[in-house]
């Protein structure tokens, strides 16, 4: 008995001390990841914070694919080719078939927030230089604002046309970081003024372009060109012309020179950078590829070399409408015919205008089906197949925001006869032969609607497969007029708008989806 | 039977004192009364001494006896023991009789501890050996289907050595885990899935035959001393030991053939070109001529532009097997040889296997080799040491993809290709492959039968599963166990896409390989203390248990290679991504249970568990898992003494608690995480949210359990009822994505599982001729239910499927109204009943669920002299399901690849035709349409089905036989799987979980094999 006692002990005795280490016994650190609420203590972690905001705009539901390619499936310059069945719905305008970049902005934003929460509360040594601040600063603000303005543009109708249908406000407009539990579950924004959400992107915009350095060399970054570039889209957006040509003109007068001409144009669209460019969406190495279902080239083209019929790569699911293709100059017959190159029957392109970027357009493989025209514009330019930079602005937009602030109704900067100048110098530098031409002759006489008009179809050829089209008709409170064998959508139907993600308005009061869903 | 035992030793006595020193030897032989097979390993003993031995392999024994009057006692565990005098004789045979009562049949209820079926209170379902012997599956898992009641056994596909889906008592959690606790001797396993190009279940690690006695402990009460791991029930197996005796050899080898259920009856050529061209026609209104043509030119590609065949020319098109091309008939071998033995003091049993498992689809196969190795040493009669250990290596070519649409997928494209399209050239080079300047028509435009001969991709999962422990006694009725056990394995996979194919033609070969090892260290140190006192006799258990498991893996991918015949990195030009990973985690455990026993007619039994695990939040590390049982057996009582009928009954109840901790290892951590890159840099980006309250999902099952025998046993069962409360769900609670994130892992919501089960085992003939029919029969019936979610919401904001009121996987979808007999157009209801075109997410309603209202399985056993018949039956029923791939097969002519016949030749052609079938239409839109294949009741099929899961035709080869040959016993069979599915499914097989959408299916099996004893 005395001896079971003693062992009884012993055992309680040993129970007792491992139950009293217990705790420190399950305590387990992840090797692979930081904690949340101590990540940003660092200036290595500020700067991998802002890389990793900046990588959240090469997710397919943004510059990665949908932002590129559903302007112009929503709007009249692309049709679906049925291959894999992608773009089906968007061009079609059905129900449902729409951006959703509502998840992948808001996380991005968060990305943002958060980073410039802990900017001002860094403690290390040595400490933050005012210059490192003003990088950090104006690329955050710089993101933000594109984020906003992506979301505001999206999810809600743009200023000045929003009493021509029924609006339910801009998008919640979030500025500070969310890092805990409790932080989390308070979240419950409910839409913000349109208005309002303009007003936080020209504040953003401006502190971007007062903190961040002139462009010099590759655009993959926010820099003060971009935020300027930016700036004249969102005023223009905002029917707030003298902002737009103000700042369309900061650009042209530093950057200007950059614009492409006819003799460099085709061959310029060819590099890893193109030259115009203020602001790319850089994918540099093979493992950012979005691959052969959602990348910008097998969305466009199924060729894989420009001219080489025989070797198919992508799916090339979206293509240009026939009116597109009518205001590229181009003409085509067989068009669909799945005869291989060569052979009579095939798809063929009889005839081509003056104008330099319908070179960007060229006949696609039977690899995968019927041949169609296709644009070219992103062939794997980084050296691996579907992989491309997407590019976001441009120095040929600031010409034509200029011409356009210059002779939009309502304009408080109404001048044609610059706004003419603008439009030319866009037109000099892509049709060959066009000083001393006719069409320079009609330029030159174009005034009121038809001034605008030529605007508006000189943006649609420059920037066909670039993401403006859709937008392009809609901030101007313009009908969808689809190519034939599609139907037309009216600026008063609610498909105009996409849905709010359904899970956002569970156990959300506050929120309020867009009318039709 | 104590009072004879008395007497007997008095009268051996008084027998002794007469005649002394008169020792002489008594041989003889013991066999089974049912077969006549000798029987290993009997103990027999002469009465009153200690003088004994035990048979040998053949079943012989030689004994001294001491005087002429000796008395032999025969006795082996689960047969009635017999006593036989050996006055006269000088040579004994005897036959022993199986314990038809069973009831002092052991069951092991964790932990090393064992209960006889008579005082066991817990509801436990014992599997024998037996039933999943020589059954060619390569886990034990999948051999468990439908061998007892309340375990739901289901495939995910027919990859030998796939994902199997184990539900004990319904599903009792919507994101954690649901498959029950796997014990193998003590260690306890990890059961996830770390092969990244096939599905490699690690429970295939065993060979089944291997195993002794699987026990699934299914009450909360008996499985709460596996505390927070056992939510889900707890499947505890015993592999076989080493009996003392001289050394006896199994041999034993199978090997047969898979082959496919079935083809499904797709459309030939003609078919296919009635119905693109009129689902065309429909759509474009441009007539059937025209619409054949353009589908001849430029779909199926058979006729050049502007070239009209004929009648005869269009009836004369090939139509091509593609099905066929990918399947096969696969090959399946087993050989496997153990020996054991050992004497009073050291037992061993030493066994290996190999095994081959082909499917019935290329490329896909299975290969596993094993070796186990049991040791026992007794050093002094207090302290014994033992050691198992359980090597195994198996490797697995793996399919394209385990599911998915994938192109290039042959078990998806396979019997969606277009019939026209031609598998070979005429000078056998494959048809249409990248780079030749061949067309491969339709969107389904991989060759598959050449992507599954081009590319490779193999898995190989490496095992030691073992243990050492001591085991000392300190008194008595008082030992305690040291015991440390491993789970160890590596898993290393490599998959090449060949540039040849379509996947990987511009990239010029695609290259991966992973590698992944789990080492889950385990050790366990128990008291035990057994005691009788009088009529009171107790069990009792004490432990403290420590758990570490680490996960290692490393990955790498790149393409660029010079040519197919170059498949390893090294050649590639261009490396594209590596991973490294770790994760870990860590659990300590106090557990104890105490069980009571008074005249062996009530029971008690009372266990706790204290959890604490590094996977909770900082405020809940800790949890406890008490439970508590009570039993009567009422047949004990004397007033039941003279319901003769009766040969037993047992009244149970029990009421427990377990925890289920199958979340990530830092779920409750707040993250910011790596991976992202921009611009040549590597970023972070916030990952997760912290939820510093996370804590257990409880489990708490109250059980009534009754156990009856009538007529000495002949017709005996139990029946359990049970309700089955989860609570605390593991879930993930979403937040607005404006946060940053999309939510949290959270304590919220409650579930429910109510059912029955029945265990019924009958003997149905039992003649004198020696014809013996027994049956076994299980059935559960189970009820799900989601009681509640959090903030008030009936419906789990981010899966549909989950539904207050409403069985965990509902069906919430629109309702099909069949087509329109004027038009041909696919109908659909609206949330009023009525008719509508374009049916809405208003417009859904639950139409039914996912999981099965009942199931379970038939086994009979038919014996004749040394023939043996047994056949299982398996079922299941009230369960739905959309299959993926039947869905593409429904489309009827939408796009271009094939359909199934049935549809074709039920689709609507002309008005007033009544049928569910909508008109062919490409794009399967109508204009102010719907796609008639979009998610409605059309889409989700009732998967009820009975299947002839097993039938096994034994020949026990008589004794007499074999003695020439020094085998002592012998056995032949012939066996089939799958071989007869009662169902009215117009997929490839209700057997499925998941999408089937291109999954590799099952296969029927028939092999045939021999077992000898030596």
């Amino acid at each position: 008995m005395k001896f079971r006692y003693k062992v009884s002990t012993i055992a309680l005795f040993a129970a007792a001390l491992t139950f009293s280490s217990c705790e420190k016994a399950v305590e387990v650190d992840p090797r692979q990841s930081v904690d949340l609420s101590t990540a940003l203590n660092t200036k290595e972690n500020i700067n991998a914070a802002i890389t990793g905001a900046y990588s959240r705009l090469k997710s397919a539901r943004v510059y990665g694919r949908d932002m590129i390619a559903f302007p112009e499936a929503l709007a009249d310059n692309g049709h679906f080719t049925n291959k894999s069945g992608r773009f089906a719905n968007e061009t079609r305008n059905i129900h449902g078939a729409h951006f959703n970049n509502w998840q992948n902005y808001y996380y991005m934003i968060n990305d943002i927030n958060l980073a410039l929460d802990a900017i001002p509360q860094l403690n290390v040594v040595p400490a933050v230089t005012a210059a490192e601040n003003d990088a950090w600063v104006g690329q955050l603000k710089f993101l933000r604002a594109l984020a906003y303005f992506d979301l505001v543009r999206t999810y809600a109708y743009i200023p000045g046309t929003e009493g021509v249908v029924n609006s339910k406000g801009g998008v919640p407009l979030l500025l500070s970081g969310v890092k805990t539990l409790d932080d989390a579950l308070l979240r419950l924004p409910s839409r913000a003024k349109t208005a309002d959400v303009y007003a936080q992107i020209y504040a953003d915009l401006q502190d971007a372009e007062a903190k961040l350095k002139d462009l010099t060399l590759a655009p993959a970054l926010a820099n003060k060109q971009a935020a300027q570039a930016l700036m004249a889209r969102v005023a223009l957006y905002n029917k707030d012309y003298a902002k737009a040509a103000e700042y369309a003109q900061k650009v042209i007068t530093t950057h200007g020179s950059r614009l492409l001409t006819t003799a460099n144009y085709v061959s310029s669209w060819r590099n890893k950078v193109n030259p115009e460019s203020l602001f790319e969406v850089s994918f540099t190495i093979n493992a950012e590829n979005i691959g052969v279902n959602e990348s910008l080239q097998t969305s466009f083209t199924t060729l894989v070399v420009s001219g080489d019929r025989l070797q198919t790569g992508g799916w090339g699911d979206l293509v240009p409408t026939s009116t597109l293709l009518t205001d590229l100059g181009i003409t085509v017959i067989n068009q669909g015919s799945s005869i291989e190159p060569g052979k009579t029957g095939t798809t063929t392109i009889t005839a081509r205008t003056n104008d330099v970027r319908n070179q960007l357009y060229e006949v696609g493989t039977v690899g995968r089906g019927s041949a169609f025209v296709e644009s070219t514009k992103y062939l794997g330019k980084n050296g691996f197949v579907n992989l491309d930079n997407a590019i976001v602005l441009r120095v040929s937009e600031m010409y034509l925001i200029l011409a356009e602030a210059q002779s939009a109704v309502g304009s408080t900067v109404l001048d044609e006869a610059a706004s003419r100048s603008a439009l030319i110098t866009i037109k000099r530098n892509r049709y060959t032969s066009y000083a001393g031409s006719t069409m320079e002759a009609s330029d030159l006489l174009l005034a009121g609607s038809a001034l605008r008009n030529e605007i508006m179809k000189q943006r649609r050829i420059e920037f066909a497969f670039e993401g403006h089209r859709f937008f392009d008709l809609k901030r101007q409170g313009m009908d969808l007029t689809k190519s034939p064998q599609y139907t037309n959508v009216p600026f008063t139907d609610y498909r105009i708008l996409p849905a709010i993600p359904l899970r956002e308005l569970d156990g959300n009061p506050n929120l309020v989806n867009n009318e039709g869903y | 039977m104590r009072k004879v035992l008395l007497l007997s030793f008095a009268l051996l006595f008084a027998l002794t004192n007469l005649a002394l020193a008169q020792s002489r030897a008594i041989s003889g032989k013991v066999l089974a009364a049912e077969n006549g097979q000798p029987l290993p390993g009997v103990n027999v003993v002469v009465k009153g001494t200690t003088v004994g031995t035990f048979t040998g392999a053949d079943g012989s024994f030689t004994v001294n006896v001491a005087n002429d009057n000796a008395v032999l006692l025969f006795s082996y565990l689960g047969y009635v023991a017999q006593e036989i005098s050996t006055s006269g004789k000088t040579s004994i045979n005897v036959q022993l009789r199986e314990d038809s009562k069973a009831l002092s049949e052991v069951i092991i209820t964790g932990y090393g501890t064992t209960v006889t079926k008579r005082d066991a209170v817990g509801a436990i379902s014992q599997v024998s050996a037996k039933a999943i012997e020589n059954r060619p599956m390569p886990s034990l898992d999948k051999a468990l289907q439908g061998q007892a009641a309340g375990v739901l056994v289901q495939a995910n596909n027919g990859i030998p050595g796939g994902a199997i889906n184990v539900r004990i008592r319904g599903v009792g959690s919507l994101q954690a885990g649901n498959q029950p606790l796997f014990v193998v001797d003590g260690v306890q396993l990890n059961t996830r899935d770390d092969a990244s190009f096939t599905q490699s279940n690690p429970l295939a690690f065993l060979n089944p035959n291997d195993i002794a006695s699987i026990e699934v402990l299914k009450d909360a009460a008996t499985a709460a001393i596996y505390g927070a791991q056992a939510a889900n029930g707890v499947v505890l197996i015993t592999t076989k030991k080493g009996k003392a005796g001289k050394t006896s050899f199994t041999a034993s080898a199978y090997g047969g053939v898979s082959a496919p259920l079935k083809t499904l009856d797709v459309l030939n050529s003609q078919d296919y070109l009635t119905l693109r061209a009129e689902a065309r026609s429909n759509r474009f209104r441009t007539g059937m001529d025209t619409n054949r043509q353009w589908i001849l030119e430029n779909e199926m590609r058979l006729t050049p532009q502007g070239v009209v065949p004929t009648a005869e020319e269009i009836a004369a098109y090939t139509t091509y097997d593609w099905q066929d091309a990918v399947m096969r008939t696969g090959r399946i071998q087993n050989y496997e040889m153990s020996a054991s033995g050992g004497n009073d003091k050291t037992t061993f049993y030493l066994a290996g296997s190999y095994n081959l498992n082909e499917a019935m689809f290329n490329k896909v196969d299975f290969k596993r080799g094993t070796a186990k190795f049991d040791l026992s040493h007794k050093i002094t009669d207090k302290l014994t040491i033992a050691s198992s250990i359980n090597l195994s290596s198996f490797s697995q070519q793996a399919p394209f993809s385990t599911d998915g649409s994938f192109l290039g997928n042959p078990a998806f494209s396979a019997s969606l290709m277009m019939p026209s399209n031609r598998i070979f050239n005429d000078d056998g080079s494959y048809f249409g492959l990248m780079g030749s300047g061949q067309v491969f028509p339709g969107i389904l435009s991989h060759n598959i039968v050449a992507v599954n001969d081009f590319n490779e991709a193999n898995q190989r999962s490496n095992f030691v599963v073992g243990s050492f422990s001591g085991t000392y006694k300190i008194l008595p009725s008082l030992t305690f166990k040291s015991f440390y056990g491993l789970d160890y394995r590596l898993v290393q996979g490599r998959s090449y896409r060949d540039p040849r194919t379509n996947d990987a033609f511009v990239r010029k070969g695609l290259g991966q390989v992973q590698s992944n090892w789990n080492t889950n260290f385990l050790t366990t140190q128990t008291l035990n203390f057994d005691k009788k006192i009088g009529e009171h006799t107790f069990n009792a258990l004490a432990g403290f248990e420590y758990k570490h498991e680490q996960n290692e893996g490393l990955s790498a991918s790149a393409d660029g290679y010079p040519s197919p015949e170059f498949r390893y990195m090294n050649s590639a030009a261009n490396p594209l991504g590596v991973g490294e990973f770790f994760s870990e985690f860590k659990r300590i455990s106090g557990f104890g249970r105490v069980n009571y026993n008074f005249k062996g007619k009530y029971l008690l039994g009372l266990t706790g568990r204290y959890d604490g695990s590094s996977r909770f939040g900082a405020n809940n590390k800790f949890g406890f898992f008490p439970s508590v049982q009570a039993g009567w057996n009422i047949k004990e009582e004397n007033f039941m003494q003279s319901v003769e009928f009766l040969s037993f009954l047992k009244l149970r109840a029990s009421f427990g608690t377990t925890g289920n901790d199958n979340i990530s290892n830092f779920a409750s951590r707040g993250l910011a995480g790596s991976g992202t890159v921009y611009n040549g840099l590597a970023g972070i980006n916030p990952t997760q949210l912290p939820n510093p309250a996370l804590k257990w999902e409880i489990n708490q099952t109250t059980n009534f359990g009754l156990d009856f025998g009538f007529f000495n046993d002949r017709i005996a069962g139990t029946v359990e009822v049970y309700n089955r409360e989860s609570k605390d769900l593991l879930l993930d609670q979403p937040v607005s994505w404006t946060t940053g994130f999309g939510g949290f892992t959270s304590n919220v919501g409650e579930l429910r599982n109510r059912g029955i089960e029945v265990e019924l085992r009958t003997a149905n003939i039992m003649s004198e001729g020696g014809f013996k029919w027994n049956t076994n029969f299980n059935f559960a019936y189970n009820q799900n239910e989601v009681r509640k979610l959090y903030g008030g919401f009936e419906v789990l904001p981010s899966d549909q499927s989950v539904r207050v009121g409403y069985p965990v996987g509902a069906i919430f979808t629109q309702r099909y109204a069949g087509v329109n007999p004027a038009t041909g157009r696919p109908m659909f209801y609206d949330i009023n009943d009525n008719i509508t075109y374009i049916p809405v997410n208003a417009d859904r309603v639950v139409i039914g669920d996912t999981q099965p209202e009942f199931y379970g399985g038939l086994t009979n056993t038919l014996t004749y002299k040394g023939f043996e018949l047994d056949f299982l039956f398996q079922y299941e029923y009230g369960r739905m399901q959309t299959d993926g791939q039947l869905n593409f097969l429904m489309e009827n002519g939408n796009r271009a690849f094939n359909t199934l016949q049935y549809f074709y030749d039920n689709r609507w052609q002309t008005p007033g035709q009544i049928t569910s079938i909508p008109r062919a239409f490409d794009t399967g839109v109508e204009s102010s349409g719907v796609n008639h294949v979009t998610g409605s009741t059309r889409t989700f099929n009732k998967v009820d089905y009975i299947r002839l899961k097993s039938l096994t035709l034994t020949y026990n080869v008589p004794s007499t036989f074999l003695q020439f040959a020094k085998i002592n016993n012998a056995k032949v069979y012939a066996q089939g799987t799958n071989l007869f599915t009662y169902d009215d499914y117009k997929g490839y097989d209700p057997e499925f979980f998941g999408s089937a959408t291109g999954i590799i299916p099952q296969s029927k099996n028939y092999t045939v094999g021999i077992q000898l004893g030596f």
